[in-house]
């Protein structure tokens, strides 16, 4: 039930924005908890890197003095790939296209996690 | 040791314990010859460090004038084990060593290579000097500490890496093994697949 409802989540999100290419909801050790992902794309690697990678934010944020972490972002030749702690024990990560504008994925992605955090 | 740790350090403790035999029988067994036992220390300590520093790998681990002072760290350490000093925080002081042998790069395989050869060397002197039947019984109770000890550092070693990258880069334990597992499939995977 709680799974559809994120399902849904995700869903909303990638309709608002034709740049948003994919998202998944993983938890903090890596485990996937909803995921709309491109077909191939492996829902556990998915989930252990997100993981990681907001993990690795958290703690460079915390090392280096920038304060709470507010999101992670890569950018390569395909595109972007964009993570934001959604509550204390669930990561959101989104898959964006390389032309995408990311003021409103931003906004988007954040309204988002505030939804998965209510849930979770 | 704060009390995640020492819950930990009891847990395999208790698991090494159970499946080695070792009880608290051990220790009195190994008091009772310390005298005997106490004479060996120097050859224990020269064959010891003579098989590390003839074997350039195991040499590497060493700094130039350094075998004096860890040949002295090895003598209190088999006098205290054969005199049957052998409390909570021995074996405590046992899961630091694992932290220390990182530091070091002393790999578990040198730890393995040489207890076994310690307590090769052990059994031989047993035999020598002991009626069969206190040889076995003597030689047993060493080689359950001594089996303890070194699962007790190879997975304090093992252990210490999943803490430090926690500490460092926050990965929880959880997703490293999820990682670890991820990957271990991949390779039975490819290794199967390979497999004639």
């Amino acid at each position: 039930m709680r799974a559809d409802m994120l399902t849904s989540v995700l869903m909303e999100l990638n309709g608002s924005s034709a740049d948003i290419e994919a998202s998944g909801i993983v938890s903090t050790d890596g485990l996937m908890m909803a995921a709309l992902l491109p077909q191939g794309m492996d829902e556990d690697r998915v989930g252990a890197m997100s993981a990681a990678m907001l993990s690795l934010g958290d703690r460079t944020a915390q090392e280096l003095s920038r304060g709470e972490l507010d999101q992670v972002l890569i950018k390569g030749d395909n595109g972007f790939v964009l993570m934001i702690h959604a509550g204390k024990e669930a990561v959101l990560t989104v898959l964006a296209k390389p032309q995408a504008k990311l003021g409103l994925i931003f906004l988007d992605v954040k309204r988002a996690a505030e939804q998965i955090s209510r849930l979770i | 040791m704060n009390n995640d740790a020492t819950s930990h350090l009891n847990e395999i403790l208790e698991h090494l314990f159970v499946l080695t035999g070792y009880s608290g029988q051990d220790p009195k067994i190994l008091s009772t010859h310390r005298e005997t036992t106490t004479a060996w220390t120097e050859i224990v300590v020269q064959a010891f460090y003579d098989t590390l520093f003839s074997y350039p790998p195991t040499a590497s681990v060493f700094s130039e004038g350094e075998r004096e002072k860890r040949e002295q760290m090895l003598r209190d350490w088999y006098q205290g084990l054969v005199a049957g000093n052998i409390t909570e925080e021995w074996w405590q002081h046992q899961w630091f060593v694992g932290l220390v042998h990182i530091k070091r790069g002393v790999s578990n395989i040198f730890l393995i290579g040489m207890m076994s050869r310690i307590q090769q060397l052990f059994l031989g002197k047993c035999l020598e000097t002991l009626p069969p039947a206190e040889a076995e019984e003597l030689f047993g109770a060493f080689k359950r500490v001594t089996d303890v000890v070194t699962g007790l550092i190879a997975d304090g070693y093992f252990e210490n890496y999943f803490i430090a990258l926690e500490r460092t880069v926050g990965f929880k334990t959880a997703l490293i093994q999820r990682m670890l597992d991820m990957e271990v499939n991949k390779m039975l995977e490819e290794w199967r697949n390979a497999s004639p």
